[in-house]
């Protein structure tokens, strides 16, 4: 099924974490960067932050409409095992699915 | 994926243009604030400029009546021209056929209407206008007629307590969306008037729990609190975006001089936004880093919800204790884990 960001969804880069985030995935303190919420999501008063590795789907999200298709791109992207990309992110996008803040078309 | 929280600048900023009113409410806060060093519309421009930059997704308008304010309308085109979305509280008094279609055009995301009681005559006694109840009903109904989304704030006291729920009924009549209901604060009027006026803990404790199971029945409009100490209850199933009071972590408050404050009912100054860099403020100003991580005290200290509601809503306990930490005057519990 295709997946959708509705209109009604607030986002904002939060550019001071962001910054930190890259810093510390630049040392290799991936675990310090993964625990960073560089993209704040709201939508009817439900807010989440989401982390680097979250916004990248995020962002993924806006061209690519498949879990397969973004599970591709991030997997070739950061040489990471397909499937093993594809669970987590579906795991993200049903949780985001659950919160509101994505639908499917 | 979805990580800890910090925000790099508030989500919400609220914002007075102006002190004067129409209206001399018997629990206003800002009775006795200056009108006299207001900044001035261009300050204001400069104002959205910098909350812009700053990516402020939303600016709420209260006061004072904003409808009084001469460049409201023109403020907020400015405003929504740099894509923050605003929204105002009103008492609606002077809130006709006409306003509604400017307040349309001008693109408010929403307008909220003070209605105190679902009687007329306590309404306008806690206003402290004869014909206000009226009037706001008609607001609402302008605005409805305008297609302008609508919620209705009540603040709650002795006068509402017992009936707050027949309000329901008629905020339907409008397609009002959203119904707040603001704990009483004890700050300007309110506490000078809040033995009249303000509940007792255990009044408060009663009134939560008919809020609640009216909240869980409601289904067509949204009924929302702003008091952490909701917490409190267990049938409380709320999960707001953070925990404890809001203010200094999700927003902030200006007033009409440019000062800045965590909320509109604390009269601590954190700086001005005018001379001083609100980044800065909201980064490293120590009165937001004890809002943001208070210290349990007295009966907080075993509290099986302190973690939840952070000791309640800082405004009141800075009010009548004169400190931050300590327990919320409105806290119904004696000590030891939830009753």
């Amino acid at each position: 099924m295709k997946l959708k960001i509705p209109d009604d969804i607030f986002e904002r880069v939060e550019e001071e974490n962001l910054k930190q985030a890259q810093e510390c995935i630049e040392k290799g303190m991936f675990e310090e960067a993964e625990n960073i919420g560089v993209l704040t999501l709201i939508k009817s008063g439900i807010m989440t932050q989401l982390n680097p590795m979250g916004k990248i789907i995020w962002d993924n999200l806006k061209t690519l409409n498949t879990i397969e298709s973004i599970a591709q791109k991030v997997s070739k992207e950061f040489d990471i095992n397909f499937e093993e990309c594809y669970r987590d992110i579906e795991c993200f996008i049903q949780d985001l699915i659950k919160k509101g803040f994505i639908t499917y078309e | 994926m979805n990580k800890s929280f910090f925000l790099n600048a508030p989500l919400t900023i609220n914002i007075t243009l102006s002190y004067r009113c129409n209206f001399n409410c018997i629990h206003c806060y800002s009775r006795e604030e200056d009108f006299k060093n207001e900044l001035t519309f261009k300050q204001l421009k400069t104002v959205i400029d910098i909350l812009a930059s700053w990516k402020v997704p939303f600016l709420n308008i209260g006061g004072g009546e904003p409808l009084i304010y001469p460049h409201l309308f023109e403020f907020v085109s400015y405003a929504t021209s740099k894509g923050i979305q605003c929204s105002m509280n009103t008492n609606g008094y002077l809130l006709d056929r006409e306003v509604a279609k400017k307040i349309k055009q001008t693109g408010f995301k929403s307008i909220g209407v003070s209605i105190d009681s679902p009687e007329e005559e306590k309404h306008d006694l806690f206003r402290n206008k004869k014909g206000s109840f009226k009037k706001a009903l008609a607001a609402l109904e302008n605005l409805y007629l305008e297609n302008v989304k609508t919620t209705v704030s009540m603040v709650i006291s002795k006068l509402n307590f017992n009936n707050f729920q027949d309000l329901i009924p008629i905020l339907r009549q409008y397609k009002v969306a959203q119904l707040f209901l603001h704990n009483y604060k004890c700050s300007g009027l309110g506490y000078k008037n809040m033995e009249q006026y303000d509940l007792t803990p255990e009044e408060w404790k009663d009134f939560y729990s008919r809020a609640l199971q009216l909240k869980k029945i409601t289904k067509d409009i949204i009924i929302s609190f702003d008091d952490p100490i909701l917490h409190l209850l267990p049938e409380y199933e709320d999960t707001p975006l953070v925990k404890g009071s809001t203010c200094g972590k999700l927003s902030l408050n200006i007033k009409s001089n440019g000062d800045i404050t965590p909320c509109g009912f604390m009269p601590v100054i954190l700086g001005n936004i005018i001379k001083d860099d609100i980044t800065k403020i909201w980064k490293d100003s120590p009165i937001l880093n004890i809002l943001r991580n208070p210290i349990p005290q007295g009966k907080c200290i075993s509290c099986g919800v302190f973690e939840n509601c952070l000791g309640g809503c800082k405004a009141r306990t800075y009010m009548l204790t004169g400190e931050f930490h300590k327990p919320d005057p409105h806290c119904w519990k004696k000590g030891g884990d939830i009753e």
